[in-house]
């Protein structure tokens, strides 16, 4: 029994990343022994936050078969409208939900342009996030708009039980998410749609409502995770939260979800996004130029896809044997 | 010196499977040979063995007293061997001229493309041809009469010794066949090999000179075409014997009240078929590829969309635009093709099964592990679906495991469907495994559900059914009882020009 259960652990696809995590967290602690400080650690979790949330939503969509590009522009303007209409006297819990509605509506499009005129997403994804990040600079006048709202700042800065409330809100959306994706309808339609299409909808799934849903739901959340950075930097610019939803596609494939649709989880992709965290963190911790972050996240990745090859064609390799 | 193809003692067998045994015949310098033999006899088999994309398990292919190691496609394209295929190889991004020439094109100095002796050159075949179209168009546009024509120019100025053709003309229009054919006989003038595939009797007569007929992988005659008859070609393709698989069958007697009523379905590949399906029966399709069974019962499915036409569910008329209204009105639908339509294959057996019922398997918002490992056990236990567990994947079964899991997620305790569309359920399933599924196929019926059989292998279908539905060419030719029919008979409707 005992064994069974140890055989289910090592074989569970998040076991090798778990174990490659902490042998990056004990490796940067030789190199500098603050690495595991709590100071640096709330460090680690401030950062990881936004990539967070954002790959929640994205994740979905992966899953689902469907990359979205304009998760961060999305965001960014999630923040803008937020600090703009709390400097224009707003109270701050219509203004946040202003912003969720503008996310929405983000999302709506792009789901529009993917059923009514079949565009790629990966493409109609990534002309929309031109579009929101042109008008971005174009609303602000490429400034910087300041925040005074103390419980609005309150929600970036703050901390409960000594964890940053930014962290904490990804923590229980990862969870919330991956209730929805592992153990309910709709999250089980969701590998359906991803794995096969056809098969999906011949089996009765209705696919443009879930990709609606889908994509309103991953802008959605961008435009929440955008909202709370603004209120963590008492500000919200042009320039902010874009280019971070490619940390949330590179920890979501570093987790197991593939590219392709059909496979991967919630619990992998936290664990992908802590690693990619971690490293980051690590290489400025061994005095590293920050931007060396940006080489190991696309080199993380690649890594990741090496060793999700490797390990497919001793999958298929092992088959054969066995048809044979 | 004399051109020929010879063919030696080709055999090629996939799991449960002898596709081709001691396939031998030669075929002639300037004559037509003529591959026959119902879907699945073997033809196609042949074709890929020559053109290098499956490697014969025995045998040898000489030509012109060569032998040629045909190992990849590439080396029996050096081998002069040409093979147009049913399904169009071409580029649809690129012209005509471009997909004319591919890997070939004239060049300048420094590999830079020639364009106009490119275009000029394909001008000269489209004049040939006589095709009302430019060497820039894009091949995707054209209509796929066109884009076979395409094909075929290709084949013709690679100059091969060797041409084969697989049922070229089922997308051609008369007019386009009589320029077909007379290239086939200027391709004769000079001296090539050439073979011939296709259903249409009149068109064998026409062209062919000799005949290689095909029947379950074998070769079971050659004769010439002008000493043959069109009824001593479909007895010569159908003559086998049945074994006792289907007198074993525990069969349903009981055929109660019209369930499902098509009438008049039509749109751009069907017309007008109607038919009725019975409470209890095993209704069958029988058609050669291509005649609209599929299309039929994906347009009774909502998975097609129809022009005119209705459908009726007891009695009642019923809009059905798609799989949803479809299952919503008691109607399954187990693909024809298992891996792309039916199953997700990254996923586990026991989530493949669950796929249309999760709402009957929840505890308020969250799914039941334990009602859904119920629903699986019972669909293991009722199918005996051969697997260490119910979490394995689905793309690692064998098909004939991965159809029961399939017929397993439309029948089970918690949903209950009075239509049963099963299309293709054996196809690439061995022979144990095939009576495992005509037994569950009977059982269905005596359940007292419909069932709607289409499959490409006449004694199957003639033989489960208990009234077979013939199409051809998206046409109803014929319906009939299971005492009635024969496989000549069948054969004869599904092949009727």
């Amino acid at each position: 029994m005992k064994n069974n259960f140890f055989h289910k652990i090592t074989r569970a696809k998040s076991f090798t990343l778990i174990l490659v995590w902490i042998v990056v967290l004990i490796f940067f602690r030789l190199i500098n022994p603050n690495y595991l400080s709590w100071q640096n650690i709330k460090n680690i979790l401030y950062a990881t936050s936004l990539a967070g949330t954002l790959a929640v939503g994205i994740g979905c969509r992966l899953i689902s078969g469907g990359p979205d590009l304009s998760a961060g522009a999305v965001g960014m303007m999630g923040g803008v409208i937020v600090a703009l209409l709390l400097q224009a006297g707003w109270f701050w819990v219509p203004a946040l939900l202003a912003a969720l509605v503008f996310g929405a509506f983000a999302g709506g499009i792009n789901a529009f342009f993917k059923l009514k005129f079949q565009m790629m997403p990966f493409i109609s994804t990534l002309a929309m996030a031109s579009v929101w990040k042109g008008l971005g600079y174009i609303i602000t006048g490429a400034q910087s708009v300041s925040i005074g709202d103390p419980t609005f700042q309150k929600l970036g800065t703050a901390t409960l039980l000594g964890i940053p409330v930014p962290f904490v809100i990804t923590i229980v959306l990862y969870v919330i998410y991956g209730i929805i994706l592992s153990r309910t309808k709709f999250g089980r339609r969701v590998y359906m749609i991803g794995g096969n299409r056809t098969a999906a909808e011949l089996a009765g799934i209705n696919i443009k409502k879930m990709e609606i849903i889908l994509a309103i739901n991953c802008s959605t959340i961008a435009a929440l995770g955008g909202a709370i950075l603004a209120g963590r930097m008492h500000s919200a610019t042009a320039g902010s939260v874009i280019g971070t939803e490619f940390d949330g596609i590179i920890a979501s494939c570093l987790g197991g979800i593939s590219f392709g649709g059909g496979s991967g989880g919630m619990f992998g992709a936290f664990i992908g996004l802590m690693l990619l965290g971690s490293f980051k963190n690590g290489l400025s911790c061994a005095g590293l130029n920050t931007y060396w972050q940006i080489v190991a996240s696309g080199l993380l990745l690649i890594l990741a896809l090496v060793v999700d090859f490797i390990n497919e064609q001793i999958r298929v390799n092992s088959l054969k044997k066995k048809i044979a | 010196m004399e051109r020929y193809l010879e063919v030696n003692n080709i055999s090629k067998s996939f799991p449960g499977v002898k596709a081709l045994q001691n396939i031998s015949f030669r075929a002639e310098s300037g004559t037509v040979t003529a591959l026959l033999g119902e879907n699945g006899a073997g033809k196609s088999t042949l074709l890929k063995v020559l053109s290098g994309v499956l490697k014969p398990d025995e045998g040898t292919v000489v030509i012109s007293g060569k032998e040629v190691k045909v190992q990849d496609t590439h080396s029996a394209f050096e081998a002069g061997i040409s093979i147009i295929y049913q399904e169009r190889q071409l580029i649809p991004m690129m012209s005509v001229a471009e997909n004319i020439f591919l890997d070939d094109s004239p060049e300048k100095k420094f590999g830079f493309v020639d364009r106009r002796t490119l275009r000029a050159e394909t001008q000269k075949l489209l004049d040939k041809f006589q095709l009302p179209f430019g060497p820039d168009e894009l091949v995707g546009r054209l209509p796929v009469a066109y884009q076979q024509m395409v094909e075929i120019m290709k084949a013709y100025r690679r100059d091969a010794d060797i041409i084969a053709f697989d049922e070229p003309t089922a997308p051609l229009t008369e007019k386009e066949i009589r320029i077909l054919f007379s290239i086939i006989e200027e391709l004769k003038q000079q001296g090539k090999v050439i073979l011939y595939v296709s259903h249409r009797m009149n068109e064998i007569f026409e062209i062919t000179d000799r005949i290689v007929i095909f029947k379950d992988g074998q070769m079971v005659d050659v004769v010439n075409t002008a000493e043959t008859t069109e009824a001593a070609l479909i007895r010569a393709m159908v003559g086998r014997d049945i074994g006792d698989t289907y007198n074993k069958l525990d069969r349903n007697t009981v055929i109660g009240e019209v369930i499902l009523e098509a009438k008049g379905l039509t749109n751009d590949v069907i017309s007008d078929v109607s038919f009725q399906l019975h409470r209890g029966e095993v209704l069958g399709f029988a058609g050669l590829v291509g005649a609209g069974r599929t299309e039929t019962v994906r347009a009774v499915f909502g998975a097609d969309r129809i022009t005119s036409g209705e459908i009726l569910i007891h009695g009642e008329p019923v809009k059905i635009t798609s799989p949803k209204e479809a299952i919503a009105s008691r109607i399954a639908l187990c693909p024809e093709d298992r891996k792309e339509q039916g199953l997700i294959l990254k996923q586990t057996i026991r989530s493949n099964i669950s796929m249309p019922v999760l709402s009957k398997i929840k505890n308020g918002l969250l799914l039941s592990r334990k009602k859904e490992k119920a629903l699986a056990d019972e669909a293991v236990e009722k199918y005996d679906i051969r697997t260490p567990s119910i979490d394995k994947i689905a793309g690692e079964l064998s098909g004939g495991n991965q159809q029961k899991v399939i017929l397993g997620r439309w029948t089970s305790s918690l949903i209950d469907m009075d239509i049963l569309i099963l299309d293709e359920p054996t196809k690439g399933i061995d022979v144990g495994a095939k009576s495992e599924i005509y037994q569950t196929i009977c059982n269905l019926a005596k359940e007292g559900k419909g069932v709607i059989l289409i499959s490409s292998e006449l004694t199957e279908v003639i033989n489960l059914s208990d009234r077979i539905i013939v199409m051809h060419n998206g046409h109803v030719t014929g319906t009939m009882t299971r005492e009635e029919a024969t496989e000549e008979n069948v054969l004869a409707l599904a092949m009727q020009d």
